[in-house]
């Protein structure tokens, strides 16, 4: 008998009615593509505003952690500056993500920060809270004070979708400065603090150690931004290549302040 | 069921009248009959309201079916299935608690029909061509209403030719 009324009450017209006005509302939506994209902006959008409001709610916590990494930032800078004045010191020193400054220029810096990233998916993006009013745009790459953290992959006015490196679709072209040998990033979807370099030709002699830079050539990022370092060389010799694992110097799950590198002349896509 | 045979008729024949003849009447910048909102407007209301949500939605489907985008026929025609008891009741406050059982709208003459049916055809049209175009303009709403009057013509014809019970 009781199941019998949990039936009659599960099939009352009006709440069926509800439940086939959805279904038809739904399939709508994802059969058509404005709604759906519509709806995938409202809901960024939304989530973004969430995160913005929990983000506000922990800023105090949050702030005294990024005061401790600006404090280290400063004492790298203060550093590299006092070997950069000596004339016989050291020129090729690196500061923080932005190497020797040669790489920033052409770029502006514009300052955000993160709303809200996974954590633990395979496809790891993060929400910034600066969007196209800021002059941002998809391409965009986006550093932290440690080195490279990813491109921007969707703007809405007031806020950006980052794809990380730690995106299995995200594969950016590295470069070993010591050597000169360049190579395309990959992720293996579990170390949060490593990367794969792949391409690079097993002729060239590679260290434990060498430093991984953003390449000369890459179109995203400036070249000459810190990624990380070599910390484990595998030879492949059926492939012909290198299997190189770089630990990078941005651990995703402690980012830090960001900054989006906007270049002063807009990007502009290569004709096919 | 008293009835089942023209209902199953009056939805075979929409069918064919919105795949055959709505191309060629309609107007795509001006006006667009959907003349199969009338099986949801007609649908008996003495056989209760499962077998007639049943009914609807069965209708709706098949017209998304052969019709897409899906879901936007059976969303929109379930605002007329779901309006039109209440809309009937707010004309006609004096009925008495059992009319479903022996009411139909097949007996309503032509000014009555009017006023049953033109406003839940033009409240389907609203949502239709909005959801259609995704964007809520005047232009929409224009289009909507002389679509919807256009509609209303298809249906009155219907109505008079196949369904209206004339009494001797």
């Amino acid at each position: 008998m009781r199941e019998l009324k949990w039936l009659n009450l599960i099939f009352r017209v009006p709440l069926l009615w509800v439940l086939a006005q959805g279904v038809s509302l739904y399939l709508y939506i994802i059969s058509t593509p404005a709604p759906s994209e519509t709806v995938k902006r409202w809901s960024t959008d939304l989530s973004a505003a969430a995160h913005g409001l929990l983000q506000w709610i922990r800023r105090p916590f949050t702030a005294m952690a990024e005061v401790e990494q600006l404090q280290q930032l400063n004492t790298d800078l203060l550093e590299a500056l006092s070997e950069l004045s000596q004339p016989q010191g050291p020129a090729d020193g690196s500061i923080g993500a932005w190497g020797t400054f040669e790489a920033l220029q052409g770029y502006q810096l514009v300052p955000a920060r993160a709303l809200y990233q996974t954590l633990y998916l395979r496809s790891n993006y993060l929400l910034l809270d600066k969007g196209g009013r800021d002059g941002l745009y998809p391409g965009l790459g986006v550093i932290s004070p440690m080195g490279a953290v990813g491109l921007i992959a969707e703007t809405t006015a007031t806020y950006s979708m980052v794809y990380s490196l730690f995106h299995r679709d995200v594969h950016i072209a590295l470069y070993l400065p010591k050597q000169g040998a360049m190579g395309l990033s990959s992720w293996g979807g579990t170390t949060f603090n490593r990367l794969k370099l792949e391409y690079v030709p097993l002729y060239i002699p590679v260290e434990v150690g060498e430093e991984v830079w953003t390449a000369p050539n890459a179109t995203l990022f400036p070249k000459g931004i810190r990624v990380g370092k070599v910390s484990q060389v595998k030879t492949d010799f059926t492939g012909g290549f290198y299997s190189i694992e770089v630990q990078t110097y941005t651990d995703w799950h402690r980012l830090g302040p960001l900054y989006v590198l906007r270049p002063h002349s807009p990007i502009v896509p290569p004709t096919p | 069921m008293k009835g089942a045979w023209q209902i199953g008729l009056l939805a075979t024949l929409l069918l064919l009248v919105e795949g055959t003849l709505v191309p060629l009447v309609g107007f795509p910048e001006l006006a667009w009959p959907i003349p199969s909102v009338i099986f949801w407007i007609m649908l008996p209301f003495q056989w209760g309201d499962r077998l007639g949500l049943l009914l609807a939605i069965g209708f709706g489907l098949s017209l998304d079916m052969l019709f897409p985008p899906i879901g936007l026929h059976t969303f929109c025609g379930l605002w007329v299935w779901g309006l039109r008891k209440a809309w009937l009741r707010m004309l006609n406050p004096n009925l008495p608690s059992e009319w479903e059982a022996s009411f139909t709208p097949t007996v309503f003459q032509p000014g009555e029909f009017f006023i049953y049916a033109f406003p839940l055809t033009l409240w389907h049209h609203l949502w239709y061509f909005g959801l259609g175009r995704w964007t809520l303009s005047s232009a929409i709403l224009l289009f909507s209403t002389l679509s919807a009057t256009y509609t209303f013509l298809w249906e009155w014809i219907i109505f008079e030719l196949f369904l209206r019970k004339r009494h001797a």
